[in-house]
């Protein structure tokens, strides 16, 4: 496509401003999803204990039928069956009922029991989303999420606002394709020396030509994952099916509909299909749904992961009463299609779950490497103002921001660990992340006459000294060491304090380098 | 023998051309109605009325999720086409042709 010299200009300014309005969301968003790839990883360290025993291997059934003996007939409406806290299994009774912040939800009892004994470990009753999201380990992963998907902005609201930031992205990576002429060339492009203006820009067009197409995918699904449960499903719901949302939402969703038939009848044994479920699946199960428990008409739903070579993980269906298999569940539609092939990709490819933890530690790498994009491009565009006053005042406010964001996450963990010590790991959670925020805005401003270079030397080596010792703290709070995490394959501890001692000697390595000059310079004086 | 600019300037209707000449007097300010508000309202515009447009397939999902799926890229092109281009009349022409095409369909989808 050739551009006009005018059109380029306005299109240089459309690639400037679209990622500058909403820089540091955008930062706060990059850098969050980069973390939160790892989220599964994250919990499994949070939590200081390896999973010795699987929770579906022992008699699911027996646990359930006695279980469904004790509660109410009329919470029989849904039985939802997964693995929780430390290998235990967790069976939940419950029926639709309004919830304070609006709309129908599970309500029910919930019981936590060993999967070999059946011994109970925890009960009690509440609405099926409010006890899952308050399992204490997953306290700072949860934390990392719901920064990265709503940046804490309750409601559709948060979801908007990541949205909109997914489109400016779009826009930023769209526009810097039509600008930039010689992509080819800017891949091998090197820093020119000097900390001169080319030498942003160097740096910049470097980072963000190698990530273009992985900023394009990203800032596409990120959108849609935004946009379509918040948005494109209500006004689809509004146009085509005359605001009725809850007829949209099963049109979409699809799955087998039963004929209503509340005859009481046994539900067929879930430990034998478990077994089958696996075998179908190629993978272990994740969770168990069974609508209508104990009726004709029951259905049963086994959640799978991703199988070796699958792109994402599956879900079965049987006929509740007989045990039939009725056949896998699209994630949309009613049959296989170009729409619901469309929608599955969407999720594995924003995640990048689809081979494993070697896609993941990739798309972390990408994740980087575009976070790095916008800080650069925001340098970039700074340094081009800085005889501009206000854009001056701005260079502070980004090295604040750049620094004190992953500063404020780190805080963040250590409250996590010290919360989960004293069991009220959430609380902990986000106030020391609040306290982070705050420690840092107060230092940046009480040190706003010192030089730029000598700041982010110090934040870097402060983010280095923290992210060392993190390991260290966790192992102090009840973490597992990692003689036990190899004896009992839990390798998640190993992945994550692997990524911490390489993150921190990475932000620490240009201190100890000068460190090194002074002592050289030293001995030779 | 008369200019082609003079010709086509003659065969284009004068409430046309006013209609240009208002667009071009203000381009800066039509541009960011264009890529700002526009841009959204047809975005949104597209995303309701092609579940009329689009063909079911086979799993009956596909005139629900496509539109969904093509919502940011929609938006986005919408934002860049203004930009990228010189002729901002046509941009105009272009938008308001596609707003009447979405809006007939929603129409004619409730009027059936």
């Amino acid at each position: 496509m050739s551009l006009t010299a005018a059109a380029t200009k306005r299109l240089v300014a459309l690639h400037g401003w679209s990622a500058t309005t909403l820089a540091i969301l955008l930062y706060v968003v990059m850098l969050t999803g980069t973390i939160v790839v790892l989220d599964n990883e994250i919990t499994a360290w949070s939590e200081g204990r390896a999973d010795r025993t699987g929770a579906f291997d022992g008699p699911v059934n027996r646990h359930v039928e006695r279980l469904a003996a004790q509660v109410p007939p009329e919470l029989h409406d849904t039985v939802f069956v997964r693995t929780w806290t430390g290998g235990d299994l967790s069976v939940f009774f419950g029926a639709p009922r309004a919830h304070p912040d609006g709309g129908n939800q599970l309500f029910g009892r919930h019981y936590v029991l060993a999967p070999g004994s059946g011994t109970i470990h925890e009960a009690g009753m509440g609405f099926l989303d409010d006890i899952f999201s308050q399992r204490p380990e997953t306290a700072l992963s949860q934390f990392l999420v719901d920064l990265h998907v709503r940046l804490h902005v309750p409601g559709r609201l948060g979801l908007y606002l990541t949205g909109l930031l997914g489109v400016a992205m779009l826009v930023a990576a769209l526009t810097g394709i039509l600008i930039h002429k010689h992509i080819i060339r800017d891949l091998f492009t090197t820093e020119r020396p000097g900390g001169r203006m080319v030498s942003f820009r160097d740096r910049h067009t470097l980072a963000g030509v190698w990530s273009l197409p992985f900023a394009i995918l990203l800032s596409f699904t990120g959108a849609f994952l935004s946009f379509a449960v918040s948005l494109g499903l209500p006004v689809v719901a509004l146009v085509a099916f005359g605001g009725d949302q809850e007829r949209a939402f099963d049109t979409v969703l699809g799955g087998t509909t039963m004929i209503e038939d509340s005859k009481p009848v046994p539900t067929t044994d879930l430990t034998l299909l478990i077994a089958d479920a696996r075998t179908r699946a190629g993978s272990d199960v994740g969770a168990i749904e069974i609508h209508h428990y104990g009726r004709a008409d029951a259905i049963i739903e086994t959640f799978h992961g991703a199988a070796p070579g699958a792109l994402r993980g599956s879900t079965l269906e049987y006929a509740g009463a007989t045990g039939a298999f009725l056949g896998r569940v699209d994630l949309v539609g009613s049959a296989p299609s170009s729409g619901s092939l469309l929608a599955e990709l969407m999720t594995p490819l924003h995640f990048g779950n689809f081979g494993g933890l070697a896609s993941r530690l990739v798309w972390v790498a990408l994740g980087a490497a575009m976070t790095y994009t916008i800080i650069s491009g925001m340098q970039l565009w700074l340094r081009r103002r800085a005889d501009d006053p206000i854009w001056r005042a701005g260079e502070h406010v980004l090295v604040t921001v750049a620094w004190g964001l992953p500063l404020a996450i780190v805080v963040c963990a250590y409250g996590f660990f010290t919360g989960y010590l004293f069991g009220a790991p959430f609380a902990w959670t986000t106030n020391a992340f609040l306290a982070g925020c705050a420690a840092v805005i107060l230092l940046a401003w009480l040190f706003r006459h010192i030089p730029m270079a000598r700041m982010n030397e110090f934040y870097a080596t402060a983010l280095g000294i923290g992210i060392l010792l993190l390991p260290l703290y966790r192992l102090q709070t009840g973490g597992l060491s990692w003689g036990e995490a190899m004896v009992s394959g839990g390798t998640d501890v190993l992945l994550i304090d692997m990524v911490c001692l390489t993150t921190a000697a990475a932000c620490l390595t240009p201190a100890l380098r000068r460190l090194r000059r002074r002592g050289s310079l030293a001995v030779g004086e | 023998m008369m200019d082609i600019a003079v010709l086509s300037r003659l065969s284009t209707p004068v409430v046309a051309r006013r209609f240009a000449s208002a667009i071009d007097g203000h381009q800066t300010l039509w541009r960011w109605i264009f890529a700002g508000p526009a841009a959204l309202v047809l975005a949104l515009l597209a995303m309701a009325s092609l579940p009329f447009a689009l063909p079911a397939g086979r799993g009956g999902v596909n005139h629900l999720v496509l539109p969904v799926v093509l919502f940011p890229v929609l938006w986005t092109a919408f934002v860049i086409l203004p930009v990228a281009t010189r002729n901002l009349p046509r941009i105009a022409a272009l938008y308001l042709g596609l707003a009447f095409f979405f809006l007939l369909l929603i129409v004619g989808a409730f009027l059936r």
